[in-house]
């Protein structure tokens, strides 16, 4: 049961992450979704 | 009814302190829905007329671009103020009369208070204020907001009727352009509230916010206006724009500011030492080895410890927990072995880079960094390379995607080209752990090999376009590059927390997200066999991993890690480049060693090598074609495969009896000990943060409905 539940919320958790990345595209990570707002801050500041 | 007056201009031009002195001690702070930009409201004392004044934030534009920006163009247009006072900093004029440029064009009266009058005197400098008032078509007030001189004149001035401001003239064909956008849309009702200069250069600019509006039926005729006159120029609408803007103030400004030969300012006095034609690399050098002498190799050798030690108590402890739980082997690896050392591994450099990013701050906010943008442009020019490249390396050193779109301000089509391929040269803060982590376990805290890393970088970015400037596809005039430097001044703590705060979080985040998410399936192909069978520690040389590993680590060899664990931590790069750290520390079990030779030319690899997929996915953005995409990951990979060879080969020769380090990680499947974190100074000092952390929060949340509040007394929607 233990195992089920640990491996099951880590694989929950891996999918989610992996399907935001893959829908942000290529994005750096941190930003909204960069727009190359040159802010170098990690945070978009043309959002 | 309260004259409302907007007081507008560039930050750092004196706003604040111009509203305090005219509104004493009656403002209002309060935050603008849903944004941490802080609006002031209060009412000019010591004139018979009611009237508030409000500060709008600082801004350099009224593009749509920042927050700041938005917020200061949306409640002009919006709440259409009765005057705007346009403070200008008169010490740095042409740059701040290019706010003022726009602000005319809003078609609100417009008052020009002339700031800082007392240093442009101190310096021995001249404005002539009739002549700049007759050239902008609007009253234009000398002050000195810090020794309240002028202030009454501007007060009177302002609460006086004005006329509505003339905007300054474009170019002949741009004015026709401009007519001809405006004949166009008039009729359309919804524009109606905009002013029609202002929303005809908006459209001219294809301003996202204003062009979304336009019907469609007349769209086309609009953008066949806007494509005749930027085939003309050979530029983009908005660059026309920004150029003849500066080209107006600059014109303007001709015969009217009279700037003194004989004075030399505090920064230039700087300058003459810090961007000097001999000194100015070393001294860039100097500086960056002392900021990774305290960051790395001083906070390293301290903080590294403390971290490992946090890392490895969380480790034992789920490892105790799981086990209590009655989990199976393979879970008890998967938490502790996959994923907290994964996660770990990148962690225990968070203090340092803190550090780290404390001391670029400082170099930034302080006016340094411009400079060395300056110092690389003579460098860069004399290798054919534009100065304007630089700009993007620099953004790039935070992060390599911003870097690669900073390089859209490159109008000459190679150069932007042949940057985009070169700035991921520079380590961005994703390689920083990977240096790191070399530079703690291999190199004993050295502080030489963070800032030979910039250097390596930077060299081969200078042969790369000596190179590439030989080829025809990049051949060509190097376009001229000019900046501004601004003035030296005392970094602000304020914007430092914040950019040093930005940067850790996100950091953290990446940790927490991608890291975790891809050490999750590094454990699970280094854990399982192609059977799906759980392998254990012991087996894993017939993991899946081993056996993709197996595939590549020949090409590897040559290079000094031939090996498939290497081989595998090389490519994970291509996820994020700390990967790099974490594979290591979930492979561990297997044993990797590196002799100094072998760790640099793999520093030198994952340093030049294709960076990772977002930064491959902006450059595709930014090049709009696959063929140079391909071009580009293949020259930087075929550069670092050469440059990591060559320094292999020859490192083997010069250091023949290097002997081999393990790299060891905390956390990583160790002998289960109990391990105590009493006397861990690491975690008071997490602790606090996170305290602090809470207290901000709470602070931030209990304004929010004081704000409302106020926001409802006042009739306003916030």
């Amino acid at each position: 049961m233990t195992d089920f539940v640990v491996a099951g919320a880590v694989l929950i958790i891996v999918v989610l992450i992996i399907t935001r990345a893959v829908k942000r595209g290529g994005k750096c990570s941190g930003c909204a979704g960069c727009s190359g707002c040159g802010s170098n801050s990690g945070q978009d500041l043309n959002k | 009814m309260s004259l409302r007056i907007a007081l507008a201009g560039n930050p750092n031009s004196g706003k604040t302190t111009l509203f305090n002195a005219l509104t004493a001690s009656t403002q209002y702070v309060g935050n603008w829905p849903g944004v941490t930009v802080e609006k002031k409201e209060g009412r000019i004392k010591g004139i018979s007329a009611d009237a508030t004044l409000i500060d709008l934030p600082g801004i350099y534009s009224l593009s749509p671009y920042s927050l700041e920006e938005i917020i200061a163009r949306d409640y002009i247009i919006n709440e259409k103020p009765d005057v705007i006072i346009s403070i200008v900093d008169a010490s740095n004029l042409e740059r701040n009369l290019y706010l003022t440029t726009q602000i005319l064009e809003l078609g609100v009266p417009v008052v020009v208070a002339l700031n800082m009058m007392d240093i442009v005197q101190k310096r021995g400098d001249e404005i002539k204020i009739a002549a700049l008032q007759k050239a902008l078509k609007c009253p234009v007030i000398p002050i000195s907001a810090a020794s309240l001189t002028g202030l009454e004149a501007l007060a009177k001035k302002v609460t006086e009727k004005l006329e509505k401001p003339q905007p300054l003239p474009f170019p002949k064909d741009i004015e026709q352009a401009l007519d001809g956008i405006y004949r166009l849309i008039k009729d359309v009702e919804s524009f109606n509230k905009y002013e029609p200069r202002w929303l005809s250069v908006k459209l001219f600019e294809r301003d996202t916010n204003i062009y979304e509006s336009v019907p469609p039926q007349i769209r086309d005729s609009i953008e066949s206006i806007i494509k005749a006159a930027e085939e003309k120029y050979d530029d983009d609408s908005e660059s026309i724009i920004i150029n003849e803007r500066y080209e107006t103030v600059s014109k303007l400004l001709c015969g009217i500011y009279k700037k003194s030969c004989n004075k030399i300012s505090v920064s230039e006095k700087i300058d003459n030492v810090m961007t000097n034609r001999i000194l100015a690399l070393p001294l860039f050098f100097l500086i960056m080895w002392g900021v990774y002498f305290v960051s790395i190799q001083i906070a390293g050798q301290i903080t590294i410890g403390w971290m490992e030690e946090i890392i490895e108590w969380l480790s034992v402890g789920a490892e105790t927990l799981l086990a209590a739980w009655g989990a199976s082997e393979w879970v008890i690896s998967l938490i502790s072995g996959g994923i907290i050392s994964g996660v770990g591994a990148v962690l225990v450099f968070v203090p340092q880079l803190t550090i780290l990013y404390f001391f670029i701050s400082i170099l930034e906010d302080s006016g340094y960094m411009a400079r060395v943008a300056f110092i690389m442009d003579r460098i860069f020019r004399r290798f054919g390379l534009s100065g304007k490249s630089f700009i993007p390396m620099l953004i790039g050193t935070g992060c390599t995607v911003p870097g690669i779109m900073a390089s859209r301000t490159i109008e000459n089509e190679s150069d932007r080209r042949m940057t985009v391929i070169l700035t991921p040269f520079i380590p961005c803060g994703a390689k920083l752990p990977v240096f790191a982590m070399f530079a703690s376990m291999v190199f004993a805290n050295a502080a030489w090999v963070g800032p030979s890393m910039y250097l390596v970088g930077m060299v081969m970015v200078i042969i790369s376009g000596l190179i590439l400037k030989r080829t025809k596809p990049f051949a060509g005039k190097t376009a001229p590059f000019v900046m501004e430097l601004p003035e030296y001044r005392m970094p602000r703590f304020g914007s430092m927390a914040k950019n040093i705060w930005d940067k850790t979080k996100a950091f953290i985040i990446k940790a927490g997200t991608v890291i975790f998410a891809a050490s999750a399936v590094i454990w699970f192909f280094k854990s399982f066999s192609f059977s799906l069978e759980y392998l254990g520690e012991d087996g894993i040389g017939q993991s899946m991993l081993a056996g993709f590993g197996q595939i590549i680590a020949p090409v590897f060899g040559p290079l000094g890690f031939g090996q498939w664990p290497y081989a595998v931590a090389s490519l994970s790069g291509m996820v994020a480049k700390e990967m790099v750290v974490s594979v290591f520390a979930v492979l561990e079990p297997v044993g990797i060693f590196f002799t100094p030779v072998s760790a640099y030319a793999f520093m030198i690899f994952t340093l030049l090598a294709a960076p990772c997929i977002a930064a491959i996915g902006a450059t595709r953005r930014e090049m709009g074609s696959i063929k140079w995409t391909l071009f580009a990951v293949f020259y930087q990979t075929g550069i670092a495969y050469f440059m990591a060879l060559l320094v292999n080969q020859a490192g083997r020769l010069l250091f023949a009896d290097a002997e081999s380090v393990q790299l060891i990680f905390a956390g990583a499947a160790h002998e289960g000990q109990a391990v105590s974190l009493a006397g861990n100074p690491m975690i008071y000092i997490m602790v606090a943060a996170a305290a602090l952390f809470v207290i901000l929060a709470v602070i931030k949340r209990s304004k929010k409905p004081l704000v409302a509040q106020a926001g409802r007394q006042r009739g306003k929607q916030i």
